[in-house]
C-alpha cells in the first residue's frame, strides 16, 4: 500500500515527531508508515486522515480498482418471480 | 506558475531537508539487545521496574538463604514471585505501547515461542534418552532468543 503521508507532512511543515505526538504513536511508527513498511490499523488511518482534513483514500492507495458501477437495468427484468 | 506547483516544490524541498538521520533511524538497537525492549518511554519504565525486581530478588534470596525450613520455602517462592511481577509489568507495557511496537513484540514472542517449543521437545527427548538432568531454570535462555527475534523483526520496520 502506498501513501502520501511524507508529502502531506512536508506540506504542513511537521516533523515525524510532531505528527507522531499528535497521533499518539511513536515516531518510528510514522516512519514505518511513510516508508510503506507498515500499514496502519483502521483507527490510526482515520486519525491520520482527520489530522490532515482528508479522506483515508486521499492519503492511502491500496492499488485496488473501484468496481464499475452496475448499469441501471430495467426493474421489471430483475424482479424475482 | 500555478500555486499548486509552488506548493509541490516547497513540499519536495522540505522532504529533502527532512531526510536527516534522526528521521530515518529506527528502534534502539542497544535497548533491544541488552534488555529486550524497544527503548521507548513505556519500555524504559518496564525495564527499570524489572531491574528493581531482579535486584530485590537477589537481596531476598541472600537474606532467606541462611534461614531454616521456613526460609527454604520462601527461597523457593521468591524467583517465581519476582518473575510473575516482571511478566505483569511486561503486560502493562504492551497495554500502552503503540500499535507498531505491539506488533513487533508479538511477532518476536511468536518466534520465541516456536523456537522454545522446538528446543524444549528436542532437548527433552535428548535428556530422556541420555539421562541428563536439565535444570528447568534454563528456560530463562529464551529471553536472549526473544531479544534476538525482536532485533530481527524490528529491522523489518525501519
Amino acid at each position: 500500500m502506498t501513501n502520501k503521508l511524507r508529502l502531506l507532512r512536508a506540506q504542513y511543515g511537521l516533523s515525524q515527531a510532531d505528527l507522531a505526538e499528535s497521533l499518539g504513536v511513536s515516531r518510528q511508527t510514522v516512519n514505518a508508515i511513510e516508508t510503506g513498511r507498515y500499514d496502519p490499523s483502521l483507527p490510526l488511518a482515520f486519525k491520520i486522515a482527520a489530522e490532515f482534513g482528508l479522506k483515508i483514500e486521499d492519503i492511502f492507495d491500496a492499488g485496488l480498482k473501484a468496481p464499475d458501477p452496475r448499469p441501471k437495468s430495467n426493474p421489471s427484468s430483475t424482479r424475482v418471480r | 506558475m500555478s500555486k499548486a506547483y509552488l506548493t509541490f516544490c516547497k513540499a519536495c524541498f522540505t522532504i529533502e531537508n527532512m531526510s536527516s538521520s534522526t528521521e530515518n533511524s529506527g528502534w534502539s538497537t542497544k535497548a533491544i539487545l541488552t534488555v529486550g525492549s524497544l527503548g521507548d518511554e513505556a519500555s524504559r519504565r518496564y525495564t527499570n521496574r524489572s531491574m528493581w525486581a531482579l535486584l530485590a530478588m537477589v537481596v531476598a534470596l541472600g537474606a532467606t538463604a541462611k534461614l531454616g525450613s521456613a526460609g527454604k520455602l520462601l527461597n523457593m517462592a521468591i524467583p517465581g514471585a519476582a518473575f510473575a511481577y516482571i511478566a505483569w509489568q511486561f503486560r502493562n507495557y504492551l497495554a500502552v505501547a503503540d500499535e507498531l511496537a505491539k506488533r513487533i513484540h508479538l511477532e518476536a514472542m511468536g518466534w520465541t515461542y516456536l523456537i522454545g517449543i522446538a528446543a524444549g521437545i528436542g532437548l527433552g527427548a535428548l535428556a530422556k534418552g541420555e539421562g541428563w538432568n536439565i535444570n528447568p531454570g534454563f528456560i530463562i535462555l529464551l529471553e536472549p532468543v526473544r531479544a534476538g527475534a525482536l532485533y530481527l523483526v524490528a529491522r523489518r520496520y525501519r
